[in-house]
């Protein structure tokens, strides 16, 4: 063999090398670069938009408790906890009362519709409209009251602040604000929505839990005791 | 920098991700049919696969960190379906890690079973976001997995971020097993 043909095939094999050196340093090098690319993008895209967020941030909003006042109060025996809708030993049972500010839960003679909304729970958020829609199809009698109850308060949860998710809805029904959820543990809820139907006399109908349909409404509020 | 900063800059990530995820897969799919794309795969694997355990870790690492910095900094409590999400993901970065030292490629196997076992329970978690009906249809008051923090361009969300990781480390364990073998 040649010195010659020796020399170039030690040069094929240093260049090949050396383009092998450079593709193993490409891929890492354009990884670093898309995650440099994307640092800047996020600093660039997230300073420039101020309602571009994705929720609310806490630091934007007043408290809710600022603007709700005093805390309700709760009294009578509490009701156990929900578990499942039959069998529910709480049925028959007198509800607690609840007084608040901005509505009460009292005995005055008329059947009521209990409400346990989370701002933050999809279910309850899905649930709101069709409840809101009924009562304006003109579905909810005149001696039935219902009340709902903002529960589970969270400022770093999403859609917070419930007042403010609550009015977007065109929400008419009075709010009972459980900022430290006194209110819901007294009508024992174990999941969101929940719902405590209350006979004339101030005793449970029935529990349940989730999203229910307008039919399932009208089924129920005929079969309160008024 | 902000939370939302932070969430922006993931989001970015997220959608490269998928890009390169849904392109490789296209270019495989592609190869069946055609004979250049077929070379474009080759190529394309060929230059992933050296680098496929420590670009794997780079993903783990940077999800790991993502992870805690939302459920420490950001307090955004994490859900059932997280824990398990972040028991699949935190490992990879000590497989890759020591995997992408010993160049071993065995590293790329193991990572392939808990990134394809994530990549399952997010894909439920997501859909679980966007249908909440699919659970319970109630949400648990103490902490609910339906619960979405936020929505990059009202997309991407923690577990979506989740998946993208999850099926790009799938996708470099893939090549690299694929190309060594």
């Amino acid at each position: 063999m040649s010195q010659r043909s020796r020399d170039s095939r030690r040069g094929a094999a240093r260049a090949r090398e050396r383009s092998a050196t450079r593709q193993r340093w490409l891929l890492p090098a354009i990884g670093v670069a898309v995650i440099a690319v994307a640092a800047v993008a996020a600093i660039w895209l997230s300073s420039g938009s101020s309602g571009g967020g994705s929720s609310t941030r806490p630091s934007d909003v007043p408290s809710v408790s600022g603007a709700a006042g005093q805390a309700p109060v709760v009294s009578g025996s509490p009701l156990t906890v929900f578990s499942s809708a039959s069998g529910d030993p709480a049925v028959g049972q007198a509800i607690p009362a609840v007084t608040s500010p901005a509505a009460s839960i009292q005995l005055n003679g008329k059947a009521k519709i209990l409400l346990f909304l989370a701002h933050w729970c999809p279910h309850c958020q899905a649930e709101v409209p069709v409840v809101q829609d009924w009562i304006d199809g003109g579905h909810l009698p005149g001696d039935v009251d219902l009340i709902s109850v903002s529960s589970s308060i969270d400022p770093n949860r999403p859609n917070y602040p419930p007042n403010e998710w609550l009015e977007r809805e065109g929400w008419t029904s009075p709010v009972i604000v459980d900022e430290s959820g006194a209110v819901a543990d007294a009508y024992g809820l174990s999941a969101f929505p929940y719902w405590v139907f209350v006979n004339a006399d101030g005793t449970v109908a029935g529990r349940l839990t989730g999203e229910l349909p307008a039919s399932e409404l009208d089924r129920i509020v005929a079969g309160l005791q008024r | 920098m902000t939370v939302q900063t932070v969430e922006t800059f993931y989001g970015i990530l997220a959608l490269v991700a998928f890009a390169i995820v849904i392109g490789i897969v296209a270019l495989r799919l592609l190869a069946f049919a055609s004979e250049t794309a077929a070379d474009a795969f080759d190529g394309v694997t060929a230059a992933i696969a050296p680098n496929a355990l420590a670009m794997g870790w780079i993903v783990a690492f940077l999800a790991t960190a993502g992870s805690l910095y939302f459920s420490e900094v950001a307090h955004f409590e994490p859900c059932t379906l997280c824990w398990y999400q972040r028991i699949a993901m935190y490992p990879l970065v000590v497989i890759f890690a020591i995997a992408a030292a010993r160049r071993e490629t065995a590293g790329a196997l193991y990572a392939a079973g808990l990134a394809a076992i994530g990549a399952v329970i997010a894909a439920y978690h997501v859909a679980l976001e966007w249908f909440p009906a699919l659970d319970s249809g109630t949400c648990d008051p103490d902490n609910p997995c339906t619960l979405v923090w936020f929505r990059v361009f009202g997309l991407i969300s923690l577990p979506t971020l989740a998946l993208a990781a999850f099926l790009l480390i799938l996708t470099f364990s893939l090549i690299r097993l694929r190309r060594s073998s």
